[in-house]
């Protein structure tokens, strides 16, 4: 029986609203016992892959927990998403997770991982400190002992140590998986109107919870689903939205800014399941290969250092292959990487004068009629007084 | 984010004249440090005609005995930040920042240097700054440094070299992170720094160097260390922050540094023989009423007032993290000659904001036993998530493990619409008698 | 030429309009239709008017080249684009009384003043707080509350002679307010003067911080209470500006008008692009 994109978006939207987690059990349990959740916004999953782990990509609890405990953790003037995170791990909505992985995106995340060893002393934890080095022999030699340093002790964890042949066989998976998902992206930025964005972002998004290859499986049906549907043509503003890339906007921040008469081409979010420009090789010892993509195909994004002046360019240029009109900057409010980014890229945008617009959002937002207001008239200006 | 002696208040605003330490006692160190800060300022604004070159870099981490070995001068643009909020003239670069689109929930160090550089590049002592030739990115305990670079590379087009140091999240350095820190000297920075200066390397220049540091060091320790007396000499935080001034900055690895140092010690240690209390703005401190710990970074804008809040009411900081910014000296480490490049890696992995918050959480706790604190205070800084994420954990687990009273205060480093004095008094001062109510139900138990 | 139509969803009603142009200021208005929605199915009133409006047009479906909403135009799933209300209201009221340079689009939960160009591109706006006062849902509750049919309420307010001004700008105060003054036996017509004259203080608040002077067009569900209009009017005359209010017979269409000459505005722009 074949599911509708609806149908299909319909079951991940019940998944993405599942604070029990039970997807994630449940591919736990077929795989053999264990999970580790990693935050946002790179973690190596084919490591934990590898060790005969699930990788649960944790990204906040969205607008559907009230978070209590988690306030009692941190200042007004912090973003939401550790709230929610430690407010899910203290009302052991998380106990099901072996370990938890915290990458080095920003300082906030950073402590976390020392808070989380503080209040879930029995629980692994690892600080995935990425490289911002980028010469093989240097900060690849780094992270590449890191990787193996991580699939060492994830394999005494769940007793399956992390071979060569299994790494690889990981690293195959996942570069399969990274290139469905990037084939859903391709069909959404070609005709948007088949894919439309609060669909593929949940399809992308129960690939935090859910076993790789079924994950696969999902995106390819979704694929096939949406070529075989017949839409409306819908004539709207092209979009990319930058700066999303840690805590998420709620679905429904991600519905408005559609229903507001844009087509969101591109973005950031979930940016792990599309962080390697090219695949890691599968062949080859397999530590050295996930260093290599790391170093040298690594996405651009707020997080990974810029060696170079222009940090503009990249969003310019992802502009243009997605044949977008404008920008939507959407940060979540006291987002540090994303806020102090901001700048660099804008002022590429004016010097090409691509329009932009930005606002602020916490994950827990449950109003957005300012920002419909916002996005509505920016797609009118795109759509009206563009002189293109 | 660090500390360096503050430029004397403006003169219209001098009512404590008569009563500021350096005029009361006229140390000699406080000469000194004068002499030394306002020379360096002036020798940056000269950079242009002496065709000196320049390095922007950070406090944590920062490499000052390598730089100086090429013949280049460092700049430290969270020291011109928080000197331009001591002069009360970060309030206006801030908006300038934001007016030109800068987020109000970022960092205001940065935004106190791009807007300072956008209006007119004038330091905090009134002389005009250069433009750095080089960024070097000392990226340790702290992301906003690497978006605070970019930043500038884009406002003035000059080239950054990355110096990652990994973090201590297991609280400890292991032999990869400093051998991937070593690497990126040899491969990286050594090479960059070559180029912009036209100086070979020599390594034994650096060990010279290293061996001044080392000696600076050990007196700074000392100094620090004297207040586990009774009554302390000294303020480890008020006080402590003019002390860290040189070594944290331009003057680590130098003569005039390791001079500052020799005397500062001699000063600190007579006052320990002669059983006095630490000085403040307005004299010595007579009484000794509350010995206390403070973590994070204090506010700039209103920094004396501040201050007054503490010796008003008799609390003595003993000893404090924001002082260990630049290095966890009394810990043990120091630079060592006969490891340069190696030590100078530990130092870069050693400084406090690199710490996990576990390691965050012994150290303080640490600190109070060894110091004999009555309690500790957590100052939160809007701008710093470095160090505020998690500091309201820190004080529970601090308060936990050691039973001492903690308290929490918030505010920011240079932004002035973040210092509501009021507020900030009022909980010192509830904070303060519960530390009096602990100590009394204490010695009754 | 172009035709296209436009359909405007909003919280208590759905309009629709047909229009014909060259897309060079020769536009012309096929048909409109509203219709309250009244608690049924938005998408079968949607259907009903849009149906009603084909008719009135004398045109089969197929002939219109493209459809634009705007309000909850995600309920229309034969629309092509969509455009946000501000847009459209400028655009409808700029076809409605050709000299409007400020537009006030009065709503059932929320009023908005727009300052428009000669092309009715937004320059600037104004909207109410959250609060209800100033909406026509609240009017809608005052008059089931007086007995007054909605339709009713503007002839009732421009019959009044002693305006009995509510004390509150609040919502709910004013509602108790009214209650008071009812059993305190003040005419209907006064009462509903004096809530008009209080939300065309706001209204005027709105505009006067936009322009003073122009020519201000109502549209909305409120353009259609000429008591309303007449309020604003003399509260703009008080604060001594030389703006001209007016309304129209069919403001109540301008964001589907609005809607649909955008549509057609975008279709030539797609046909060229497509080459
Ligand atoms: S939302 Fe931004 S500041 Fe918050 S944890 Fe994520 S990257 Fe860090
Ligand atoms: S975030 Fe903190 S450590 Fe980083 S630059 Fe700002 S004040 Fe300094």
């Amino acid at each position: 029986m074949t599911r509708t994109t609806e149908e299909i978006a319909r079951f991940c939207e019940d998944v993405y609203y599942d604070l029990d987690f039970r997807e994630a059990k449940r591919s736990k349990a077929e795989m053999g016992g264990f999970a580790i959740g990693f935050m946002p916004v790179y973690a190596p999953r084919e490591i934990v892959h590898a060790a005969g782990a699930l990788p649960v990509g944790i990204v906040g609890a969205g607008d559907w927990l009230e978070v209590i405990r988690g306030d009692a953790y941190y200042q007004s003037y912090l973003c939401h998403i550790p709230r929610s995170t430690i407010d899910m791990a203290e009302s052991g909505r998380l106990d099901f997770l072996d370990g938890m992985l915290f990458p080095s995106t920003c300082d906030v995340i950073r402590n976390l991982s020392g808070m989380w060893q503080l209040v879930k002393p029995e629980t692994y934890v690892r600080y995935v400190d990425v490289p911002q080095n980028f010469d093989d022999g240097v900060g690849g030699d780094f992270w590449e002992h890191e990787l193996r340093t991580l699939g060492k002790e994830l394999g005494e964890l769940t007793g399956t140590a992390v071979t060569d042949e299994r790494l690889r066989a990981s690293i195959a998976l996942f570069n399969e998986n990274r290139s469905a998902v990037n084939e859903m992206y391709a069909l959404r930025r070609d005709e948007p109107n088949r894919a439309p964005t609060s669909e593929v972002y949940l399809i992308t998004r129960v690939g935090f919870v859910m076993d790789v290859e079924e994950h696969t499986q999902l995106v390819r049906e979704y694929i096939a689903a949406a070529r075989a549907k017949s839409p409306t043509e819908l004539d709207n503003a092209r979009v990319v939205v930058c700066g999303a890339f840690c805590e998420q906007p709620p679905i429904g921040l991600l519905k408005t800014i559609e229903r507001s008469g844009c087509f969101v081409v591109d973005d950031d979010m979930l940016l792990t399941t599309r962080w390697f420009t090219e695949d890691a090789a599968e062949t080859g010892d397999p530590f050295r290969a996930l260093a290599h993509a790391f170093v040298h195909h690594t996405v651009p994004t707020a997080v990974m250092y810029a060696p170079e002046a222009g940090r503009g360019k990249a969003l310019v240029s992802r502009v243009r292959e997605a044949r977008a009109e404008g920008v939507i900057f959407a940060a979540p409010s006291f987002c540090i990487p994303a806020l102090l980014d901001q700048p660099m890229l804008t002022a590429e945008l004016d010097r090409q004068e691509i329009p932009y617009t930005s606002f602020k959002y916490s994950e827990n937002a449950g109003q957005f009629h300012p920002i419909r207001e916002q996005t509505g008239t920016f797609a009118d200006t795109m759509k009206l007084w563009s002189v293109a | 984010m660090t500390s360096i002696p503050p430029p004397p208040p403006p003169g219209s605003a001098r009512r404590t004249v008569e009563t500021d330490p350096r005029e009361v006692e006229k140390d000699r160190s406080m000469a000194l440090q004068k002499e030394l800060i306002g020379g360096y300022y002036e020798r940056l604004s000269k950079c242009a005609e002496t065709g000196e070159k320049t390095v922007a870099t950070f406090v944590p981490g920062n490499l000052t005995e390598l730089i100086h070995c090429f013949d280049l001068v460092p700049i430290l643009p969270e020291i011109n930040a928080l000197q331009s909020g001591m002069r009360k003239r970060s309030g206006a670069f801030i908006n300038e920042a934001e007016r030109m689109g800068h987020s109000e929930d970022v960092c205001t160090y940065v935004k106190c240097d791009i807007g300072m550089f956008h209006d007119g590049n004038i330091g905090p002592t009134g002389l005009p700054l250069p433009i750095p030739d080089h960024l070097l990115l000392s990226y340790t305990g702290c992301f906003t440094f690497m978006k605070w670079f970019e930043l500038l590379r884009e406002e003035f087009d000059r080239p950054s070299t990355m110096l990652q140091v990994p973090y201590q999240a297991r609280g400890e350095i292991t032999p990869e992170m400093k051998s991937y820190v070593v690497k990126q000297l040899e491969t990286t920075v050594i090479p960059e720094l070559e180029k912009l200066s036209g100086v070979k390397f020599d390594i034994d220049r650096l060990r010279e160097k290293l061996e001044l540091s080392r000696r600076a060091e050990d007196d700074l320790v000392a100094v620090l260390e004297a207040a586990k007396n009774r009554p302390s000499p000294i303020d480890s935080y008020f006080g402590g922050v003019y002390y860290i001034g040189p070594i944290f900055t331009a003057f680590r690895g130098t003569e005039e540094g390791c001079e500052y140092y020799r005397i500062l010690r001699e000063e600190v240690e007579a006052r320990v023989t002669a059983m006095r209390g630490p000085m403040t703005p307005e004299g010595e401190m007579k009484e000794e009423r509350f010995r206390l710990v403070v973590e994070g970074p204090p506010n700039w804008t209103n920094f004396r007032e501040f201050w007054k809040m503490f010796y008003d009411e008799g609390a003595v900081v003993v000893a404090s993290t924001y002082t260990k910014v630049g290095g966890l000296y009394d810990r043990g480490f120091r630079h060592d000659p006969a490891d340069p490049l190696g030590s100078l890696a530990e130092y870069c992995l050693g400084c406090y904001t690199n710490l996990s918050l576990p390691k965050r959480v012994e150290l303080i706790s640490d600190y109070i036993e060894e110091y004999g604190a009555d309690g500790f205070l957590i100052n939160s800084v809007k701008s710093c998530a470095s160090f505020s994420a998690g500091q309201l954990l820190i004080l529970r687990e601090v308060e936990k493990r050691t039973g001492r009273a903690g308290g929490f205060i918030e505010s920011d480093l240079v932004d002035p619409r973040y210092f509501s004095g009021a507020n900030i008094k009022n909980r010192i001062e509830s904070y303060l008698q519960m530390v009096e109510q602990k100590r009394s139900a204490g010695v009754t138990a | 030429m172009i035709t296209a139509g436009g359909m405007d969803v909003g919280a208590a009603a759905v309009k629709a309009a047909i229009v014909r142009t060259d897309n060079k200021g020769g536009d012309e208005l096929l048909a409109g239709q509203v219709q309250r929605i009244r608690r049924r199915d938005p998408k079968a009133v949607i259907r009903e008017t849009w149906n009603a409006a084909l008719e009135e047009a004398g045109l089969p479906e197929s002939e219109i080249e493209y459809v634009a909403t705007t309000g909850d135009g995600e309920l229309v799933d034969f629309r092509r684009g969509h455009f946000y209300s501000m847009t459209t209201h400028a655009r409808g009221a700029k076809f409605l009384i050709p000299e409007t340079t400020l537009v006030l689009d009065a709503g059932a939960l929320h009023a908005r003043a727009i300052h428009i160009d000669a092309r009715a591109k937004p320059l600037g706006y104004r909207m109410t707080s959250q609060c209800a006062s100033g909406s026509g849902q609240f009017l809608e509750n005052i008059a089931r509350y007086l007995g007054v049919a909605l339709d009713e309420v503007g002839e009732l307010s421009l019959k009044s002679r002693n305006p009995e001004m509510v004390s509150s700008i609040c919502a709910v105060l004013s509602e108790t307010d009214v209650i008071n003054m009812v059993s305190r036996g003040i005419a209907t017509s006064d009462i509903l003067k004096g809530i008009h004259l209080s939300m065309a203080g706001r209204f005027a608040r709105l505009v006067r911080a936009l322009s003073d002077d122009g020519m201000l067009t109502f549209t909305g569900g409120l353009s259609a209470d000429v008591g309303l209009v007449e309020a604003t009017r003399e509260e703009l005359d008080k604060t001594g500006v030389t703006i001209e209010v007016r309304t129209h017979p069919k403001s109540i269409l301008a964001g589907a008008i609005g809607a649909a000459l955008w549509g057609a505005f975008r279709h030539e722009k797609l046909l060229a692009k497509a080459g």
